[in-house]
């Protein structure tokens, strides 16, 4: 499938980039970006990864300069903040009885001799 | 013992006397062109040999049996080289071992007499696909091996390519590779190749839950049945919600081979009520409360993490134009453009709506078309059209290299002719399935005449007769629904110039 713009800009949004909130002021992203920055170089666990709506993503200091250029610039952080309306934390999908998913065998492939087992699957 | 070998010694020789010639030298065959073995050249020599083989076969397990250990040294090999193919599929493929299955599968006479290398390629390819972790060096032999030696690429290869890619995790390109071997003419995709071919396919479709596929190749009359394919169609009539009552299910899974493994999902499967018709197909339409920028972004997300689903998308849609047109969502992003400095809100909302579009166009699938364009929300009417205009760019951006590449007589190895060529039918399909017989007649004006003039080129100048071959009948049978009598005709001619 081809790049999925708006998936990659909530995968990569600013504002969970730094962990940060949408109202957070020019200082607090400064702050937050040198802070991870530094994080990033002595190789910090806790800084490895962040969270989205979509999955745990990798940070990395290039994510962080490009977070840090995006918020000072208030047109493109407009379109962010409205981006990052959803809380840091990964979605929970909801399923309701008509609309439920179907099985998956996850084993069928290696069942019939043809493969490994498939992962289930996450966010994409 | 009666000498049966000097008897036919002597047959030949006499045989060739009468005919007062010597046997020409035979031109190398470009396909295995037989339903079976039995019309394939020199099946007689290979009775004769597994007449032999059998006898040292049965011989060395006596003197086994008589416990005359060294008859191992016979028994072993005679039994490999009476059932190479066996031995292949059994032992070797479920091993892992990709290189002793090529060598093995080359001493089949029955199966792949005519179908070298594709059908030890084949072995070698299923072998890897079976593996957790296949090594890449292994991967690049087994291709290596395809692209050389062979007169032509047959539909061995093509599966072979196929197993490959699901090899390497490239599932789409494996599902695209092995989908197409429907093809091709069943003198060329034996029972074997499509009993291994559809096998992945129904494999790969159980494990991603799309059942309605699973349907459709078991429903296919050029699927080689199987019992493992009975009880697949009868979990995937139960997940659809057609009649299978529970008995038929288990009485299924009891005429399956492997049934301690295949238990707990038919358990499983069993479990739910018969005859619940889900609204799997389409989804169920419907607005979701909430805050609407949030119920958006939320719905958006969730679409993301499943394989979307026709009704899905117009769901997120509908959820997108209620949050983009919403006041409120208008006033706060005022308020904030004003304490940030930014100097135009309206333009962030037209910003997020094109990126809505760009990312709704690829989703949209030929299932979308049956809710009715009409009844379709802005974004995915826009997002369809958008889908539309850019499978016709493509289509004819292919079918133009193509005819461009044929020209100039560039030619590239017989395997990336045949993606090439999938890739083009591929989308070709794609816009099929989006419009109607108006959209399906357009898109074959497109590649109508381009592709009959590959297909010769493949035929004539790359001996390429296999694949020239199933060009005509794809364009043969897309001609025939179409009433394109002309093109019907033609590609019928073209047919039976042979393979």
């Amino acid at each position: 499938m081809k790049p999925q713009p708006l998936a990659i800009k909530i995968a990569e949004n600013p504002f969970y980039v730094l962990g940060l909130p949408s109202t957070c002021t020019r200082q607090e992203v400064e702050r937050e970006g040198q802070k991870w920055l530094s994080m990033l170089a002595l190789s910090l666990k806790e800084a490895a990864f962040y969270v989205t709506p979509l999955g745990e993503q990798q940070r990395t200091p290039e994510l962080v300069r490009q977070a840090m250029a995006d918020l000072r610039d208030p047109q493109k952080r407009l379109v962010h903040e409205l981006l990052a309306t959803l809380p840091a934390q990964v979605i929970e999908v909801e399923n309701t009885p008509l609309d439920a998913p179907r099985d998956r065998w996850a084993s069928a492939l290696s069942v019939l001799g043809l493969g490994p087992p498939r992962k289930p699957a996450g966010p994409r | 013992m009666f000498p049966i070998g000097a008897v036919f010694i002597l047959v030949r020789v006499i045989a060739n006397a009468a005919s007062g010639s010597s046997t020409p030298a035979r031109a190398p065959a470009t396909s295995r062109g037989s339903y079976s073995f039995l019309s394939d050249s020199g099946a007689f020599v290979t009775l004769v040999l597994q007449v032999f083989l059998w006898a040292a076969f049965t011989t060395s397990t006596t003197a086994l049996l008589a416990q005359s250990w060294g008859a191992v040294l016979i028994a072993v090999p005679s039994f490999v080289a009476l059932f190479p193919w066996y031995t292949t599929r059994r032992i070797l493929v479920p091993l892992g071992l990709a290189k002793t299955a090529y060598q093995v599968c080359r001493l089949s006479r029955v199966t792949w007499r005519e179908d070298k290398p594709g059908g030890p390629a084949l072995a070698a390819a299923w072998a890897l696909a079976r593996s957790k972790n296949p090594s890449a060096a292994d991967i690049a032999w087994v291709e290596a091996k395809l692209d050389q030696g062979s007169p032509a690429l047959q539909a061995s290869g093509i599966v072979a390519m196929g197993l490959l890619a699901a090899a390497k995790g490239e599932l789409t390109e494996a599902r695209r590779l092995l989908e197409s071997i429907g093809a091709f003419d069943e003198r060329i995709a034996t029972r074997p190749i499509r009993r291994i071919a559809s096998s992945w396919l129904l494999g790969d479709a159980a494990a991603e839950g799309r059942w309605e596929q699973v349907l459709q190749i078991t429903l296919s009359k050029r699927t080689p049945w199987s019992r493992t394919m009975w009880l697949l169609d009868a979990i995937a009539r139960r997940e659809l919600g057609k009649p299978m009552s529970t008995l038929g299910l288990w009485v299924f899974w009891l005429m399956a081979p492997r049934r301690l493994r295949t238990f707990r999902f038919v358990a499983l499967v069993a479990r739910r009520p018969e005859m619940q018709q889900h609204a799997h197909a389409l989804g169920s339409i419907r607005v979701f409360p909430g805050a609407p920028l949030e119920a958006a972004l939320y719905r958006h997300c969730s679409a993301l993490t499943q394989p979307p689903r026709p009704a899905e998308l117009v769901n997120v849609a509908l959820a997108w134009e209620r949050a983009l047109d919403d006041r409120s969502v208008h006033h706060r992003l005022e308020a904030r453009a004003a304490v940030i400095g930014a100097s135009n809100a309206a333009s962030a909302i037209d910003e997020v709506r094109a990126l809505v579009e760009a990312e709704l166009a690829p989703m949209v699938t030929g299932d979308l078309a049956q809710l009715g364009k009409s009844a379709l929300p802005r974004l995915v009417s826009q997002a369809f059209d958008a889908r539309r205009d850019e499978l016709h760019r493509e289509l004819e951006d292919r079918a133009s290299r193509l005819d461009a590449r044929r020209e100039a007589g560039r030619e590239v190895p017989s395997t990336e002719e045949w993606r090439e060529l999938q890739i083009t039918i591929a989308i070709y399909r794609d816009l099929c399935a989006l419009g109607g017989i108006g959209e399906r007649s357009l898109a074959f004006s497109v590649i109508r005449d381009r592709l009959v003039n590959y297909g010769a080129w493949l035929f004539n100048a790359r001996t390429e007769k296999p694949v020239a071959n199933a060009v005509f009948r794809f364009l043969h049978s897309e001609a025939v629904v179409l009433g394109d009598e002309e093109s019907a005709a033609l590609n019928r001619k073209n047919i039976d110039c042979g393979l």
